[in-house]
């Protein structure tokens, strides 16, 4: 077990390296951030000096080497536009997206587990119909489309919840549910031809033949080797709402979360701004990965020993 | 051995989902056991003997089918009769099931001590120490090695005997009355398929369990088998004493199986297999279902189904041959 989180480790660590400096080369496709803000009027000797107090007058492959001596320290830079630590505005934001993202996951599972475990117990009703039916729309429907109809119906023509911005529960909501709305659809799909496969296994067909009630041979005996599949995915997809779907909902929504830093950052060109918001994402998917390996070995005893 | 039949099994017929139709997969099977005694059921694979067993418990999925007809009396019972919660109430506790593969009708993620434990609990309200105590009984009682370790064992930490062990173990929870043993021992080498046998035996002899044993292996029907019920698509084609059916065997059927039991005195090259193909149940030719493989066939086999003819004191059998082809 040592060795296998050891190697997880190193794995973990290799792979942020790549992202960083993929985001590294990538941020510098972008332009000269120097150009952008000095504005057009100023001189020539102006736009040298700020180049040098940011480095970015070194060659670029001495630029990366700073950026990787740094990076090792844990220091990510100071933002070229606020002049603070690039890492403090991540730090700042985070919470607002940890908020979508868990309120996402929160009404995701209790809207995809039950409904996938139903379908699949009731094979046939029209709850089961129904259910694929929402599905396949679901996972047809782009995130930020379903984004501006929840702001149009809920915000601007009923005026029950705010069309954007942070500060009260009721400001979650509508970017929670953008950005779990295709993880419903996912979810619940594979829930229910998880269930469907357990639910005609040998085991299943002994529970029922021990004459355990409905509710046990389901919740106890089928659910839980059903989940097995269900989570990796469900945690693919919690990763893919901190990186593309928070960036999505955030902006739709103005929320004030990593992902808008994102945006904002590539907008300006401030590259240790951009490095840091998407190396904290990935640091993140990273650790949710890691995280995903323990849930199994706790729900499977196979992989445990 | 007492000769009350606990278990009265009645024109039973199931029918599966098949295409837009359906299929006849049990068809008009009657038999009984009694208390102590096992009847072994025998037939090729797919010849109805597992869907035979789900249709007693009632445990064929709505979706691939259902019982259509007939009884299935359990200590004076009809089941067929109750309602879900009821046949609950007899399921496991009264009439129980062994399954035919360990790798797989064990749950991967419960613990041994768990599976056995809720089948105690439900049929006999036993909580905390005294359910602790019961388990491991229960598995001394099946003769599983250091039950007090093996309680806290996953399924995928032991081997397939033990495995079905603890199938019996489960099985055994009730006691029952009646135990359905579906082909416990295939998936089995032959050391652990015989000292699973004689376990059944001194349960049985104990108890005075009586069990339904289905298998397609004459070997094993030698050793544990009163009396045996040859299954042929869906139907019962001859029922006879052990000794009876090996000595004489009336349907063309049971002596085609006879010979091709694998006889470890001869060559590989002697062995003989039934020719042809069971048939399908979708497919099923007019009058006996066994005519196109019978070396005895005639017309009228072809027309119409073969009436049931009594060859002894409880011997039967269904075939045409016996009754003269109709003359
Ligand atoms: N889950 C199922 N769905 C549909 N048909 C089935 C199913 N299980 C078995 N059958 C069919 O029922 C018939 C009897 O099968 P079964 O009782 O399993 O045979 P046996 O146990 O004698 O090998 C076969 O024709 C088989 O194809
Ligand atoms: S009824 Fe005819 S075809 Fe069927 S087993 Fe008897 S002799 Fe053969
Ligand atoms: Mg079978």
């Amino acid at each position: 077990m040592l060795r296998f989180t050891l190697s997880r480790l190193l794995q973990a660590a290799v792979t942020l390296w790549m992202v960083a400096t993929i985001v590294f080369f990538l941020a510098r496709l972008t332009g000269d951030p120097v150009a952008l803000l000095a504005g057009e009027n100023a001189t020539a000797e102006y736009e040298a000096e700020m180049r040098r107090r940011f480095g970015l007058d070194l060659p670029l492959w001495q630029q990366y080497l700073v950026f990787l001596k740094q990076l090792s320290m844990g220091d990510l830079g100071t933002s070229i536009v606020s002049g603070e630590p690039a890492m403090m505005q991540v730090l700042e934001r985070w919470p607002a997206t940890l908020e979508i993202a868990v309120a996402g996951v929160i009404i995701t599972l209790s809207l995809a587990l039950p409904i996938g475990v139903y379908a699949a117990a009731n094979r046939g009703s029209w709850l089961d119909t129904f259910a694929r039916a929402f599905a396949v729309l679901g996972q047809a429907v782009p995130a930020f489309w379903v984004g501006l109809i929840f702001i149009l119906v809920f915000a601007v023509h009923l005026g029950w919840l705010p069309a954007g911005g942070r500060g009260t529960i009721w400001h979650v909501i509508l970017p929670a549910i953008t950005t779990g709305w295709f993880a419903v659809a996912g979810i619940m799909r594979l829930t229910r031809s998880s269930m469907l496969e357990v639910l005609a296994s040998e085991y299943v067909k002994l529970a029922r033949a021990k004459g355990l009630p409905a509710r046990t041979v389901i919740w106890k005996h089928a659910f839980r080797n059903a989940t097995i599949p269900v989570i990796t995915f469900t945690a693919l997809v919690v990763l893919a709402q901190f990186l593309t779907g928070s960036i999505v909902a955030e902006t739709v929504f103005s929320y004030p979360g990593v992902g808008s830093l994102v945006i904002d950052a590539l907008r300006k060109r401030d590259f240790p701004q951009l490095q840091a918001a998407v190396f904290f994402l990935s640091m993140l998917y990273v650790f949710v990965n890691l995280g995903i390996d323990l849930v199994y070995g706790f729900l499977d005893p196979r992989i445990r020993s | 051995m007492s000769s009350a039949p606990v278990l009265k099994v009645e024109g039973l017929v199931t029918e599966l989902r098949s295409g837009g139709g359906s299929v006849r997969a049990v068809d008009d099977v009657s038999f009984e056991i009694n208390a102590g005694e096992t009847l072994g059921l025998v037939g090729e694979s797919g010849s109805g003997k597992s869907m035979t067993c789900l249709s007693i418990l009632r445990l064929i999925p709505s979706s691939v089918g259902r019982v259509t007809g007939g009884r299935v009396v359990l200590e004076g019972t009809d089941l067929m009769t109750l309602d879900e919660a009821q046949m609950r109430h007899h399921r496991g506790r009264r009439i129980s099931i062994i399954l035919q593969d360990p790798m797989t009708s064990l749950n991967p993620v419960l613990r041994i001590g768990d599976q056995v434990g809720e089948a105690i609990k439900l049929y006999r309200g036993l909580e905390g120490p005294a359910l602790r105590d019961a388990i491991v009984d229960g598995l001394r009682a099946m003769r599983i090695p250091a039950p007090e370790q093996r309680v806290s064992a996953y399924p995928h930490e032991l081997s397939g005997g033990m495995r079905q062990r603890v199938g019996a173990a489960i099985a055994m929870a009730g006691p029952p009355a009646v135990l359905i043993a579906d082909e416990p021992t295939t998936a089995l080498d032959a050391t652990v398929q015989s000292q699973l046998l004689a376990l059944l035996k001194d349960v049985q002899r104990e108890t005075g369990l009586a069990i339904l044993f289905v298998t397609h292996d004459f070997g094993i029907v030698a050793t544990i088998c009163d009396r045996v019920a040859v299954m042929y698509a869906g139907r019962i084609v001859e029922l006879a004493p052990v000794a009876e059916l090996f000595a004489n065997p009336r349907h063309p059927y049971t002596e085609a199986l006879l010979r091709s039991v694998p006889d470890l005195d001869v060559d590989v090259e002697r062995l003989y297999s039934i020719e042809g193909q069971p048939p399908a149940l979708d497919d099923l030719p007019a009058g006996c279902s066994f005519a196109p493989r019978c070396a005895y066939a005639r017309d009228v086999c072809r027309e119409r189904g073969p009436p049931r003819i009594e060859a002894g004191p409880l011997h039967h059998a269904s075939c045409w041959k016996l009754a003269g082809y109709g003359d």
